[in-house]
């Protein structure tokens, strides 16, 4: 849930406090704080969204997104509400482990850097550094009011997964949830085909202060490296589940499911 | 419609992107950095090669291009900027500023353009560009200067509906934020909600789960026949979706019985009053095949309606579609007492169906039409009908050669008949509910119907012509009543009574007389006819405590039983006018049993980490009486089955199982019958005149290797059983018919091993599975003058399979099973078959799919190596996706006319053949509206 510590307003910050009160020592701690830059900025805000991912288990995040005119950072840690657990009849591999810090994704415009930690094995945590994506957008005519704003549609297909956006020029940034950006305007939702990924936005409040991201416990990797890692992953166990059925039995293949396919 | 918008260019670092950009479409440019000059000039070829390979080389771009700075000649960072023509706000190119501020833009078509910038704490600016022709050499330089303005920003709640509200088992979507618009029926709702999933042919699939039903304001007119309802309900009906877990047709057994059932509840939007929709599908082919379906489904605030109809002459089963409706408790494993009791039909001349699809064999002409509704005159009181009317007339034509190698001298008969087999039945089933508060609910089912049914054969017997015909009217009452009560947090009471009235008489009549051998007395005979009547009248009441605490569940059942069967059976023939009754073998009569069956039945099953032990034990204490005509016999019996299982969960991949049951089965009331019954052509069967009680011991082990996510995954089983005690026959089998009467034996002895193995072999993506089964049986009989003597039969399996798992837009399965029987009785009978299949699935757009199955079948020992070959084809386009589809359907593409297989059994050998269905071709089209 989001919890205020302080200055620090961040829920993934705030449950890393009371977490490693109790396992890390105090040295610890304050250089996790040190490393949460504070610092002044002239204009940046906070959008929260529901943030729905529904791979081995339906997962509910309130994730926020907090935007500069030079970054922004896009936190999503644990899930505030397990929708389902996932059942016998589907099996997968859920590599959905929480730490403390949690997931992000963090863009630097400057440096044209995105920084992404998502978890990995064995309860480990791996952070992708890659370029800013280019996202080759195609915007529709449609349009439509999400709140007070004013909305456009627009489309892409980015890593493996179709996505609808709904964004607005009425906040001027190219920002948007997860690795979503690069429109002249704020998305406010994003979905993609399948349904598995989903963002809702909930609410837009202005921010004092900007958080940089935690990458305690991680040494960024290339895009190479990361697809490697994740080609080893996909052991497409559903697959094997298919191939095994009786004559008159269908299930549609799933293959392995991730945000991001890199093939 | 879709604007085709440009990449964003900027001059330096959004040309490393465009760079990167045309590296992804694997074009050999190197990429640049730094150095002013270079950068320029390499800008010019990125520009240059961008439009040489976007496809369009002979398209111009205008390039525009310039820098954004604060009013202090500060440049802006990441600032926006966007071309949209004067008309309309369609953007028709876009970028955002480097770290230097500069940005580029390109434009396709000369013409005025309204330019915007617009950054974070500055103010928008819009200028106007006037682009007289498009100039691939001529950049136009747009520099712009962005006036600062106080970031205002008060907090904005967007959207304060919860998306999502879980709710103990009920999780609650609500719809509204899921949706664009651009849904035409619920289940584009639904794929579009977290964690549900909608397979290509309609399931859904609720986080990885199949549902059990898809109910509207919680009503349920189709039972697991949902996909007419989430494929023809239109989507802006549609408030909230809830998905309610653990789901159990009566709520209040939710908490005391273990359920993972799934079912999807939709609400309604309130102004919605009252929705129409349905599907209409019409396939017709050569030959005057045809297969009409309608379904109209109607939503009113109170009442819902839905008519179902169905026409067809392609074998396709009609009535398959109502036993979901008429039966969901068989579908849902719900049992009530009283299931499954009915009348016995005595008499079956219909013959042996082929192991093959039923649309193959089965010429048909079915009509169907069904009226279901759901009406609810208070808040707590709900009511459910059905209505459904059948007819159908089926044509079966087979040849059979039974050879009989039995003393004192082996013989032969050949068959050959057409069957046609006429019915019309009529069904009625209605329901109430009543749940006035969350501690106690009263639900009473009522059902009937009533048919007439016909079958009428024309044929031979070895050199005798036979005409014979079975008439048998139908009709069945069944009220059931029951009372649920909660006790307590964990225990539910719940009495169930119930009456069912079951009557089906029926008549037989041959042209023939073949039985001149078992009535020397008569001659001239030219007729033969049996006039039966048989009816049930059951009650039953049933009291159940359930109780569940954390680690175990208790059920105590205790019931009383009241079943009475009567039977009247006449056999007459004929010579010419005179209606002659034989005395040689005792036949006909009245015959009446009263069974009375106290019973007591307690269910334990203890869970205790990975171990799961189950105990129940069942004790009835049956009181019989049976009259046959005016001698009156009185038994009483008692039994006690007990039944332990042990489950052990050792690890994640290895589990096993083990039971032992040991069961008392009072016999059929057809196998009491003390007279001799005609059950088929030249068939007569006499039962034993007692009421028994036959005892069985069953033992199972099952072990399991792996599980169904794993490479390797074994299944291994074996079962023993033993009947202490069983009812054998002695059989009089002569030429022109046999007579059957019971023995009462001991220790017959069966046992079957299976085992399954499933590999899937990684670098061929398929899975490769290796089936064996090897059964047998020992059991004793007397044949004629035989003797008693020991009967073997074994018989062994062994299959194997590959099925693709492919992600292309191609998938295979094909496999092979081989039979050996083999059966000692007089002399040793062996028995070899083999079945193959070849499916073929092609999916070559999301809108069109093609499947393709094969079928091969090979009995060794028919005359001749005969094979049996089918090939259907399936192909499907949507023509608008969920509005309007094509079919085409192709069944028995090679035209095969006939099916033979060949059997063996303790006596001898029966090979029969059927004939089959034609060729045929039909084209449809389904329209939703």
């Amino acid at each position: 849930m989001l919890k205020k510590s302080g200055k620090i307003l961040s829920w993934n910050f705030a449950t890393l406090n009371i977490e490693t009160m109790r396992t890390c020592n105090p040295l610890f701690l304050i250089l996790l704080y040190a490393s949460n830059l504070v610092y002044a900025q002239r204009a940046q805000f906070k959008v929260t969204y529901d943030f729905f991912l529904s791979m081995a288990a339906t997962e509910q995040y309130l994730s926020e997104l907090l935007v500069s005119s030079e970054t922004s950072l896009f936190l999503w840690g644990s899930p505030i509400a397990n929708i389902r657990t996932s059942s016998e009849e589907e099996l997968y591999i859920n590599l959905g482990v929480n730490d403390p810090i949690g997931n992000f994704t963090y863009t630097d415009k400057l440096k044209d850097s995105m920084y992404s930690r998502s978890p990995f094995l064995r309860k480990k945590y791996i952070c992708l550094r890659e370029k800013i994506p280019v996202i080759p957008w195609k915007i529709s005519a449609e349009t439509r009011n999400i709140g007070p704003y004013h909305c456009q549609g627009a489309s892409t297909v980015f890593r493996g997964r179709e996505y609808k956006v709904w964004f607005t020029r009425e906040l001027p940034v190219n920002s948007g949830p997860w690795k979503l950006q690069g429109l002249p305007g704020l998305i406010l939702e994003a979905a993609d085909a399948t349904g598995e990924i989903r963002f809702l936005v909930k609410s837009i409040t202005k921010l004092d202060t900007v958080y940089k991201p935690d990458f305690t416990g991680t040494t960024p990797v290339s895009l190479s490296e990361f697809t490697d890692y994740q080609r080893t992953l996909a052991s497409d166990i559903t697959r094997v589940i298919m191939s095994k059925l009786p004559r008159d039995a269908s299930i549609s293949i799933t293959a392995h499911k991730s945000m991001e396919y890199f093939d | 419609m879709l604007l085709s918008v440009l990449p964003p260019i900027s001059p330096w670092n959004t040309l490393t992107e465009a760079v990167w950009e045309l590296k992804e479409i694997k074009c050999p440019l190197i990429v640049y950095r730094s150095e002013h000059l270079l950068k320029q000039l390499c800008w010019q070829a990125v520009m240059v090669s961008f439009l040489l390979f976007t496809g369009n080389p002979a398209r111009a771009q205008q390039i525009i291009e310039g820098t954004i700075r604060d009013s202090t000649g500060t440049a802006i960072v990441n600032a926006n900027i966007y071309v949209h023509s004067i008309n309309d706000q369609h953007i028709i190119s876009y970028a955002y500023t480097d770290r230097l501020g500069r940005y580029g833009l390109s434009i396709s078509d000369p013409g005025a353009y309204l330019l915007n910038a617009s950054a974070l704490a500055y103010k928008t600016a819009q200028m106007r560009i006037h682009v007289p022709k498009i100039s691939n050499s001529a950049v136009i330089v747009m520099d712009i200067t962005l006036n600062p303005s106080p970031f205002e920003l008060s907090e904005v709640v967007v959207n304060t509906a919860v998306p999502v509200l879980v709710k103990k088992d009920t999780i609650s979507i609500n719809a509204d934020r899921f949706v664009d618009g651009s849904e035409q029926v619920i289940e584009d709702v639904l794929r579009k909600l977290p964690g549900i999933e909608v397979t290509g042919d309609g399931t859904i699939k609720v986080q990885g789960k199949s549902i059990e039903k898809v109910m509207v304001e919680g009503d349920d007119l189709f039972e697991s026949r949902y996909r007419l309802l989430t494929k023809n309900l239109h989507a802006s009906v549609v408030q909230n979706i809830e998905i309610i877990e653990h789901f159990a047709e009566n709520p209040l057994l939710k908490q005391v019985e273990e359920t993972d059932n799934v079912a999807l509840n939709i609400k309604l939007k309130a102004e919605i009053k009252s929705s129409f929709f349905g599907n209409l599908s019409i396939s017709h082919g050569n030959m005057g095949y045809y297969e009409d379906k309608a379904n109209i489904i109607s939503y009113l605030k109170k009442v819902h309606y839905y008519v179902l109809g169905n026409i067809n002459n392609v074998g396709a089963d009609v009535t398959g579609d109502m036993y979901q409706l008429l039966y969901p408790d068989v579908f849902s494993g719900t049992t009530y007492i009283g299931d499954g009791e009915n009348a016995a039909n005595h008499i079956d001349i219909g013959g042996h169906s082929p192991p093959i699809d039923r649309d193959r064999y089965h010429f048909n002409n079915a009509e169907l039409v069904s009226f279901n509704t759901i009406y609810s005159p208070a808040p707590h009181l709900k009511m459910k009908g059905l209505w459904f009317f059948s007819a159908d007339e089926t044509d079966l034509f087979s040849g059979s050669t039974t050879y009989y190698d039995i003393p004192p001298a082996a013989f032969s008969n050949d068959e050959a008949y057409g069957l046609r087999k006429s019915t019309r039945a009529l069904s009625a089933k209605w329901n109430a509910v009543f749940d006035p508060d969350t501690l106690s609910r009263t639900e009473y089912t009522g059902h009937w119907n009533k048919g007439n049914f016909i079958n009428h054969s024309n044929g031979s017997f070895n050199t005798d012509h036979v005409t014979e015909k079975v008439e048998r009217r139908s009709q069945y009452h069944d009220h059931r009543l029951t009372l649920t009560r909660k006790m307590g947090n964990h225990g539910v009471v719940q009495v169930t009574g119930r009456h069912i009235q079951d009557n089906q008489p029926s008549d037989y009549l041959s042209n023939s007389f073949l039985l001149n051998d078992l009535f020397p007395k008569e001659s001239l005979v030219d007729t033969l006819a049996q006039l039966s009547g048989n009816k049930l009248n059951f009650t039953g009441v049933e009291v159940a405590y359930l109780k569940r605490s954390t680690h175990s569940e208790a059920r105590l059942d205790v019931g009383y039983v009241w079943r009475l069967n009567h039977f009247k059976n006449r056999i007459i023939y004929g010579r010419g006018a005179e209606v002659l009754e034989g005395d040689d073998l005792l036949l006909g009569g009245n015959f009446d049993q009263k069974i009375q069956d106290i019973y007591g039945r307690y269910k334990h099953r203890y869970g205790l980490g990975k171990v799961s032990l189950r105990f129940d034990i069942e004790a009835h204490q049956y009181l019989s009486e049976t009259s046959y005509d005016s001698m009156i016999e009185r038994q009483k019996l008692f039994s006690v089955s007990p039944k332990l299982g042990l489950g052990w969960e050792i690890d994640r991949s290895n589990k096993f199982l083990a039971t032992y049951t040991f069961s008392a089965t009072p016999i059929p009331f057809d196998q009491i019958l003390p007279a001799y019954v005609l059950t088929g052509r030249q068939k007569l069967i006499r039962g034993l005149g007692d009421f028994e009680l036959f005892n069985g011991s069953l033992y199972l082990l099952n072990y399991s290797l792996g599980n169904w996510s794993e490479g390797l995954f074994l299944n291994f089983s074996f079962i023993y059983g033993r009947e202490h005690k069983y009812s054998g026959t002695h059989e009089i089998i002569h030429p022109k018919y046999t007579l059957t009467t019971p023995l009462i034996l001991k220790n017959k002895n069966f046992y079957s091993f299976n085992i399954t193995v499933d590999a899937f072999l990684e670098p061929f993506s398929t899975n490769c599975k290796l089936k064996a089964n090897i059964n047998g049986q020992n059991y004793q009989n007397k044949i004629n003058t035989s003797g008693l003597r020991s009967i073997s039969s074994i018989s062994q399996q062994y299959g194997i399979e590959l099925r693709s798992a492919f992600t292309a837009f191609f998938n295979f399965h094909v496999g092979s099973d081989w039979t050996f029987q083999k059966v000692s009785g007089f002399g040793d009978r062996v028995n070899m078959s083999m079945n193959s299949f070849l499916d073929l699935q092609f999916r070559m757009t999301p809108a069109c799919q093609i499947n393709m199955r094969n079928e091969l079948f090979y009995f060794g020992e028919l005359p001749g190596d005969m094979n049996y070959l089918f090939t259907d084809l399936y192909a499907q386009l949507d023509v608008i996706p969920q509005k309007l589809q094509l079919q085409v359907r192709c069944r028995n593409l090679w035209n095969t006319r006939n099916y033979a297989n060949y059997t063996i059994n303790d006596s001898g050998s029966y090979m029969v053949s059927y004939d089959l269905l034609p060729r045929s071709m039909l084209l449809g089209i389904t329209y939703r509206f």
